[in-house]
């Protein structure tokens, strides 16, 4: 391009989310600009909106970024980040930064948004006073958010109850204190907001209603909050989310009109030529907006004005909103309140199962909705808000539209028109057609080419669903995280059910999940509740696959196997009698030797287990589930000439040790008593290989469907040491591992020096600690197959025979 | 060919979400306990003949232990994968004072042959397609 021709300059103070979606409409335009923006915060532009997830521990703060350094030079745009612009010049055109620099410009774009409202309460200066506002206030209240502690929010709108239930998942006991009777009285009528109340209170946050805060109280440390009608309550944590004002003080220093935003027009043009705003700082006809939607709205028009091509106007902005809390669902838009004599309500509600919707009628238009508990349908409303279409046809139907036969069937009747990214204002012909002329076929692709979903991410669901529906070669994202029923990162989840002291699988289900779950999470979600709670907690066998049900592996005839627990491989004459015996009595199909020193009795019959279990007289072997399945050993300095550390009793003694425990994943240990490694503990999960003098504690190996050689952990001297450090790892492999990853996986992923670290070379308190609870979860363990005699309930092993048959 | 609803257990003996089989004439029925209502489908995975009763159960499918096939309850139609047009029976089921009954057919009872699927290879026993559940 012709670069030696002088391009205009355009400055841009503010680098938050209006600001730069101002940058990139105007980057769509033919006519260029010299950028620069200024910034005074020092990260890179991100999704404002989503810290509320970063706070909850859902999103990193890279899971937010909007635009990467790499997005800004590949457009030129210079970015001043950590520079505050302390003045504007209008006359001579210049910006002053608190760095000193004078920048001249032809064209002033202001979008310095909002910061937090802080009401006039004695001691807000004090330290563990926060406000919620950018990353920085984030990342502060992370540090300082630890389980247990008790935190209080005052104000109860929307950012107050986010950052209050993000509180909540970090482990702290919340409460919510609102000024006023209703929660979220800005978007909600006193309906929606008791149902919202209880919904928050179900959750385990604290809620109180109609209280002025006085002061904030504690010597340099806040650890109180006073009310005006008495009743202090303790706090080591406060966050203030009393509301937002507008950052109009630049604008008034530059003499431009400000009433409470810097004053624009229908262009979006302030009171001084060349001087534009855009965002939460600016007023248009009366209204200052605080949320996403009209920003981008804003930043269309405002694009279309600062390139000449002026003409699109900015006519304000069904306001809405919807609050981001995983579990609560809240929607809100128009005027909710239904006021005026022309008014019509239209109800729906459901106490028990929480779910409150409103739709107020006017002229047979929507005028406003609520919904609360069910938010599905809320895209609905909103089309019919902004269109204005005459609903009175539909109104039989309003709340209760005729649901769809499937996603695609929605897809289909959607109008291209449809927008699907309020956010973004992006429309279903839109995501089509970047579909076909770009060929996209993940959600990440479509995100980046049309910007929809990567505002408040509440239509992503809607625009997968359409990926899905156009693209045959959809590929969903690999997310860390279970599966879709529960959509948590595995490491986010444990945190929360310890937290949230969450103790059935159902429970978790319902409040993080869809409230159905699948045979991917409920066996993933038993497992984490048994490894955090030792066994004190609701084990539901429904949500376990059929082998732990039984405590049998079940076979491809759905006969069952039956492994008994042979300990170090070493059995007796007695046993081997009993085995033999029971083989017959229960005319076993098969007895066999397994590849880790035991013997398998194949083609058992369920309704036989019980008695199968209690003819051979041993424990269960657990060769059925994702746990501890043996200590395979060679005969070590008993027997063997070469043998040089005493292989049997100490795989006898690790298996005694950790028998009986579930694991994330099957766990094969071997004991060796010399390097000749004769029973391979050098590709076992965990393995000690003894030598002269020493135990070397090996882990991470595998000889299964990969085969990898174990990373050496430790080199100890006494056999009990090398079996604590084998305990170590055994444990923090338990707590960090994902479901279904072996422990060579684990390994790899978290990599030998780091689990080193965290277990062998660990503090003295930390090795202690998770000792600790695997002595708890092995004392609270025991023989599976003791509910021969106590059966969890009367058909666990028992056929059910029919009262009344057929007679044929 | 005779109908029938048979008292086969108490409602107890079939624990919150999961599935027991029981044998009625030739055939066996996996009956599962959702919460609201119970809901029965042949116990025989179209796959591989896998015991559906021993499964999970997630809304208001099951999927086989074996090769994790997914089976809607209601309907008997496999949901996983999709591709497949495969079927299993269902049959009605109500509950009276505490006691669970299925409703059978000697047909239905003794037949081994597939089972129709809806909309797919022609209609098969429409009759033992009325299947809703039964509230509790």
């Amino acid at each position: 391009m012709e670069r030696t021709e002088k391009l205009e300059k355009l400055i841009v103070i503010g680098n938050g989310m209006a600001g730069i979606a101002c940058v990139e409409q105007v980057l769509k335009y033919e006519k260029k600009f010299e950028i620069v923006i200024f910034g005074d915060e020092t990260h890179v532009n991100y999704n404002r909106i989503l810290l509320s997830s970063v706070l909850a521990g859902e999103k990193s703060v890279d899971d937010i970024t909007l635009n990467g350094l790499e997005w800004y030079r590949q457009h030129g745009i210079q970015l001043k980040l950590g520079v505050r612009i302390t003045d504007i010049d209008p006359d001579a055109k210049t910006v002053i930064g608190d760095d000193g620099s004078v920048t001249a410009y032809d064209k002033l774009l202001i979008a310095t948004g909002s910061s937090p409202l802080i009401p006039p309460i004695e001691g807000v200066q004090k330290k563990g006073v926060f406000v919620f506002r950018n990353l920085d206030d984030t990342r502060a209240m992370l540090e300082r958010a630890r389980p247990g502690i008790k935190a209080v929010v005052i104000g109860g709108g929307l950012l107050g109850l986010e950052a209050a239930r993000g509180l909540q998942v970090q482990g702290c006991e919340v409460t919510v204190v609102h000024l006023m009777e209703t929660l979220m009285e800005r978007q909600l009528d006193t309906t929606g907001g008791s149902y919202l109340k209880q919904k928050m209170e179900s959750l385990g946050v604290k809620v109180l209603l109609g209280r002025s805060t006085t002061a904030l109280l504690g010597n340099g440390k806040v650890q109180a909050v006073a009310f005006k009608n008495g009743n202090d309550i303790k706090a080591d944590l406060v966050v203030i989310a009393a509301g937002i004002r507008p950052n109009v003080e630049l604008g008034r220093k530059a003499g431009l009109a400000v009433n409470r935003g810097i004053a624009v027009n229908d262009y979006l043009e302030t009171s001084r030529p060349g001087v534009f705003a855009v965002g939460e700082c600016v007023e248009h006809n009366g209204v200052v907006y605080g949320l996403v939607a009209p920003l981008f709205e804003q930043a269309k028009v405002l694009a279309a004005t600062i390139t000449g091509n002026k003409g699109p106007k900015y006519e304000g902005s069904v306001q809405s909103a919807k609050l981001k809390i995983m579990g609560v669902d809240v929607f809100s838009a128009g005027d909710y309140h239904g006021n005026g004599a022309n008014a019509q309500e239209v109800r729906y509600e459901d106490a028990a199962l929480g779910i409150y919707k409103k739709v107020v009628l006017k002229e047979g238009k929507v005028a406003g909705v609520v919904l609360v508990g069910d938010t599905s349908t809320s895209h609905r409303y909103m089309d019919w808000l902004i269109s204005g279409a005459d609903v009175t046809p539909m109104r039989h139907t309003l709340l209760f539209p005729q649901p769809a036969s499937d996603g695609g069937l929605d897809i289909a009747a959607m109008a291209d028109s449809h927008t699907v990214c309020g956010c973004m204002g992006v429309t279903k012909g839109t995501i089509i057609q970047a579909i076909h002329s770009k060929g996209l076929n993940t959600l990440a692709q479509v995100k980046e080419c049309t910007r929809a979903s990567t505002g408040c991410g509440s239509c992503t669901d809607l625009c997968r669903d359409i990926i899905k529906a156009v693209t045959p070669e959809f590929e969903e994202e690999a997310k860390a995280t279970i599966c879709k029923c529960v959509p948590f990162a595995e490491h986010n989840l444990r945190e929360i059910l310890r937290s949230q002291k969450l103790k059935s699988v159902q429970e978790v289900l319902e409040i993080y999940g869809n409230g159905v779950g699948c045979e991917v999470c409920k066996p993933a979600l038993s497992y984490m509740l048994d490894m955090l709670w030792c066994g004190d907690h609701d084990e539901d066998r429904s949500a376990r696959f059929v082998n732990d049900r039984v405590h049998a592996n079940i076979q491809n005839d759905g006969s069952f196997s039956v492994v008994p627990r042979i300990r170090g491989g070493v059995t007796s004459p007695a046993e081997l009698r009993r085995i033999a015996d029971v083989a017959e009595k229960y005319s076993v199909r098969m007895v066999k030797i397994t590849g880790s020193q035991r013997i398998d009795l194949l083609g058992v019959k369920k309704s036989d287990l019980p008695n199968v279990w209690t003819d051979l007289g041993m424990p269960s072997g657990q060769a059925y589930t994702k746990g501890v399945r043996m200590v395979k050993t060679c005969v070590g300095t008993e027997f063997c000439r070469f043998g040089v550390q005493d292989s049997i009793s100490t795989g006898i003694e690790m298996e005694r040790r950790l028998e009986n425990l579930f694991t994330p994943h099957k766990l094969k240990m071997g004991v060796v008593g010399c390097p000749r490694n004769c029973a391979e503990a050098t590709v076992k999960d965990i393995g000690l290989v003894g030598q002269e003098g020493s135990w070397q504690v090996v882990v991470g190996g595998a000889a299964g469907k990969s085969v990898r050689k174990a990373d050496l952990l430790i080199t100890v001297e006494a056999t009990e040491e090398a079996l604590r450090c084998a305990e170590l790892f055994f444990q923090y492999y338990r707590e960090n591992a994902n479901y279904l990853e072996r422990t060579y996986g684990f390994v790899e992923r978290i990599g030998i020096e780091k689990v080193r670290k965290e277990t062998v070379y660990a503090s003295e308190q930390v090795q202690a600690a998770l000792l600790d609870r695997l002595h708890k979860s092995k004392a609270l363990s025991g023989d599976a197959w003791l509910e021969r005699d106590s059966p969890v309930n009367p058909t666990q092993f028992v056929q059910i025979q029919p009262m009344e048959n057929l007679i044929l | 060919m005779k109908t029938e609803w048979l008292r086969i257990t108490k409602c107890g003996n079939i624990p919150l979400r999961e599935g027991r089989a029981v044998q009625v004439g030739g055939r066996e029925i996996a009956i599962f306990n959702l919460g609201d209502r119970f809901l029965a489908v042949e116990n025989r995975c179209p796959h591989k003949g896998g015991p559906l009763s021993e499964g999970i159960v997630s809304g208001e499918s099951v999927i086989c232990p074996l090769h994790g096939w997914k089976v809607g309850l209601v309907q008997g139609n496999v949901q996983r994968p999709s591709e497949m047009a495969a079927c299993v029976r269902t049959f009605a089921t109500r509950v009276e004072a505490g006691v669970l009954l299925l409703k059978v057919t000697s047909e239905t009872a003794a037949d081994f042959s597939p089972s129709a699927c809806p909309g797919v290879t022609g209609m098969g026993d429409d009759e033992v397609r009325q299947t809703e559940g039964t509230q509790i």
